[in-house]
């Protein structure tokens, strides 16, 4: 039976103790530490080559994803007592799911400029990976012009559970102290403050989804397995239950906040095919970013030089007009902040060579400034990128 | 009272929260592991031959020495039924088999050197590589999984107290310390408490034989990996051994040790911001109530990952993330190392003409960044000629070796 805390008492006023807020600005305070430590006013766009070279791939097929396992399941707890109720999915539900992460891994693969995505009845049709292995090492296929075939198998669990926990609450007993009559004239009462425990019951709705998903690339001739990439995610909320404290609280609050800035305050707990969505949608971005290449933003820390118009040029992104005025500017008086930032307008638009001498030249001035270091260590790695780089993207367009 | 007791408790918490999370001397990048056996060099292609699950015992994590510290969280208690014992079941061990069958192609398909022949057991080789048999390896996976979920109750002990206010703060701590002292010997009233206690155990024997002969190329070599958590109820009972949950969580569930989560959510707050698109590759947008129970095909896809990879390190060289810490040398250097300007960081150190034993290291970490690993271990060794004893040099140089 489901026992509520009564958080009145006749005669005396209790309330629970508002002490999360100190725990709140612990939150707010790491956030701020950290959005110090990481403040960028400047984000360049670089391109990373992709962990598994696919430049010989362009058109890609649709194949069958499987269904490994599904499994569903809503458990209520009462006072340490469980109810189980499996959920059981027929064979036209799995069908659907399948269908519906299938969708995600190629609506994102589709939007990558790398790769065009056909479906053909050819591919979906087979019944599993041993199906597909086997038609593609005897060439039994109709279909042409396709590089490849993407298919994929689905481990999928979700659990929600409808439970009570307890914990030990403060309650606060004040009464304050006043003066009263008496017969013989005044008495002063000290009044309580009291603290007083109780055993509190929390109800609470938890969800729980685990999405397992292995996706493979098969190329068509030469047949080969092009990657194959195993992920799982996961996704765990809970609305109710005790109040959060210590780490619990601060963790929780570095969670919810890109949550709350998109406007989702947590009260709802998602449904199945959301879950299947999310986690899907996930595991597809990271299998898009192994394959193709990709485009990162690296935050780029501007220099404070004396060349304040060309900082602002900098930052509305004038690149070109900035490194007119830099270039100037250090001609007369080589200040190692302008020189940077000269580097950082080169590295923008993508003169690599220019920029790394710039940011040499300013760390010749002041060679323990660790911004200078940092300026060469992108170009660094950008040089070290940039064969595999150019391999990747240049046998596409050749193609 | 209670309310300035929890701000100082509060403060001096982030007052260590704030060292710790102070921008540190470390540098981050890939690490190279060397293969503990590699395959010979004239073996190229992998074939996945069988991968099968069998029913049987296995045998429980090593004594390593754990659990003779003092712990925080209460005494441990065994819960009726105790399991001694874990045993795989035929079925889940072949439900298993699966995971750790695309998990190892994962591993191999990312960060190994074999080319894969197949991806399913038995299947075809794919018609584009057909290799010499005398360069192909067959692999067979034999997996155990012995598994239990408890969704039980049990009857956990409340001690209230009424605290007068007006004490001082230094007699409200010794009251609560003596409550929960006593809490946790069971005194108290008794209250039930519904809980969920899940675990795992994993085996994986994984051996590779030459395709053309049969010839051993790395003979049976097995691998375990464990898992246990509950979640509600006390935070001593188990139905495990309190001994051996013990040692899985110390050797096994070092990442979710509450520091290490804080961090990593400090560093996912800061990723949201930097890289929005490998947030969401990496799952990070989704939510992650530590307080739900995992699901049983989480700690079993855990599990085989964990296996995979030790698999993986075993026959190939790999590389893996790393924060490794900066010694106190040259500040150029250090500057040039931090900023990630390894070439010119080894070109500065290379032109100094003495150098200490943490130039010697700065050296070598640069070399380990740009992935040259001897060249990376010659200045180790140098480093640990001139200051032997020191601990992160030792590390350094084992990391390379």
């Amino acid at each position: 039976m489901l026992r509520q805390a009564q958080h009145k008492r006749e005669g005396a006023p209790f309330a629970v103790k508002a002490s999360r807020s100190c725990l709140r600005l612990a939150c707010l305070w790491v956030l701020l530490g950290v959005a110090a430590c990481t403040s960028a006013p400047l984000l360049l766009t670089m391109r990373t080559p992709a962990e598994i070279d696919t430049s010989q791939i362009q058109t890609v097929a649709v194949g069958r994803f499987e269904v490994g396992r599904l499994h569903a399941v809503r458990r209520a707890e009462r006072e340490g007592r469980w109810v189980e109720h499996e959920i059981r999915f027929s064979p036209a539900q799995q069908e659907a799911i399948a269908r519906t992460v299938r969708a995600r891994v190629v609506n994102l693969l589709t939007a990558t400029p790398y790769f065009r995505v056909v479906f053909t009845e050819e591919f979906e049709r087979l019944e599993n990976d041993a199906a597909l292995q086997e038609l593609v090492s005897v060439q039994g296929y109709t279909v042409s012009g396709v590089d490849a075939v993407i298919s994929g198998k689905i481990w999928l669990e979700a659990e929600r559970i409808d439970g009570v926990e307890l914990s030990k609450e403060d309650l606060e007993y004040f009464n304050p102290p006043r003066t009263y009559r008496t017969y013989g004239g005044y008495r002063e009462d000290p009044g309580l403050s009291l603290n007083v425990q109780q055993v509190v019951w929390w109800p609470y709705k938890s969800v729980r989804g685990t999405l397992g998903l292995e996706i493979k690339l098969t190329q068509l001739d030469p047949g080969k397995v092009v990657a194959a990439t195993f992920a799982t995610r996961s996704y765990a909320q809970r609305i109710g239950g005790k109040p959060t404290s210590g780490f619990e609280s601060l963790t929780t609050g570095l969670q919810a906040g890109p949550h709350r800035a998109a406007g989702d305050a947590g009260l709802v707990l998602p449904s199945l095919e959301q879950l299947v969505s999310d986690l899907s949608a996930s595991i597809a971005a990271r299998f898009v970013k192994r394959v193709s290449v990709t485009e990162r933003r690296v935050p780029v820390p501007l220099a404070s030089g004396s060349n304040e118009t060309a900082q602002l040029l900098i930052e509305v992104g004038a690149y070109q007009l900035a490194i007119e005025q830099l270039q100037q500017s250090t001609a007369n008086d080589p200040d190692p902040n302008d020189l940077y930032n000269l580097g950082v307008c080169f590295e923008a638009v993508g003169d690599y060579g220019l920029a790394l001498t710039s940011y040499r030249e300013a760390w010749e001035e002041d060679r323990e400034n660790v911004l200078f270091a940092q300026g060469i260590g992108r170009v660094e790695r950008l040089r070290r990128e940039l064969p595999q780089l150019r391999q990747q993207t240049q046998s596409r367009e050749e193609s | 009272m209670s309310s300035r007791l929890r701000r100082v408790r509060q403060g001096v918490f982030l007052l260590v929260l704030g060292s710790l999370l102070g921008c540190g001397p470390t540098v981050s990048f890939r690490v190279q592991r060397v293969a503990e056996t590699p395959l010979p060099p004239s073996i190229r292609f992998l074939e996945i031959e069988r991968v099968s699950g069998v029913s049987g015992e296995i045998a429980p994590p090593q004594d390593r020495g754990e659990g003779r510290g003092f712990s925080l969280k209460g005494k441990a208690t065994a819960l009726d039924p105790q399991v001694n014992r874990f045993v795989a079941s035929a079925a889940s061990s072949e439900a298993t088999a699966d995971l750790v069958r695309t998990a190892v192609v994962d591993a191999l398909s990312t960060q190994s050197g074999l080319r894969l022949l197949n991806t399913t057991p038995g299947s075809s080789w794919l018609n584009g590589s057909q290799p010499d048999a005398s360069e192909v390896a067959a692999l067979t996976v034999e997996v155990r999984y012995g598994t239990a979920q408890f969704l039980k109750r049990e009857e956990v002990a409340f001690l209230v107290m009424v605290e007068n206010r007006g004490t001082t703060w230094e007699q409200q701590l010794l009251a609560k310390t003596g409550t929960a002292i006593a809490e946790s010997g069971g005194a108290g009233f008794e209250v039930p408490v519904g809980y969920v206690e899940r675990f795992g155990a994993l085996e994986a024997t994984f051996t590779l034989t030459r395709k053309t002969d049969g010839s051993v190329l790395l003979p049976p070599i097995t691998f375990r990996s464990y898992y246990v958590r509950k979640w509600g109820g006390s935070s001593g009972g188990t139905h495990l051994p309190p001994k051996v949950r013990t040692r899985i969580q110390a050797q096994f569930q070092e990442d979710e040790s509450t520091w290490d989560a804080l961090l990593a959510e400090v560093d996912v707050a800061e990723l949201a911001n930097r890289d929005p698109e490998e947030y969401l590759a990496r799952g990070l947008h989704l939510r992650r109530d530590a307080r739900v129970p995992m699901l049983p095909l989480e700690i079993q896809a855990r599990l085989a990952k964990h296996v995979s990879r030790r698999f993986l390190q075993t026959i190939s060289d790999t590389s893996e993330a790393a924060s490794l810490k900066l010694l106190a040398g040259d500040d150029v250097a250090l500057a040039l190392i931090q900023g990630n300007a390894y070439e010119d960081a080894i070109a500065w150190l290379q032109g100094k003409g003495s150098r200490s034993a943490e130039d010697e290291y700065l050296l070598g970490l640069a070399y380990e960044a740009t992935g040259q690993m001897r060249q990376a271990g010659i200045y180790y060794e140098a480093a640990l000629r001139l200051d032997s004893g020191n601990a992160i040099i030792q590390a350094a140089l084992a990391r390379v070796r």
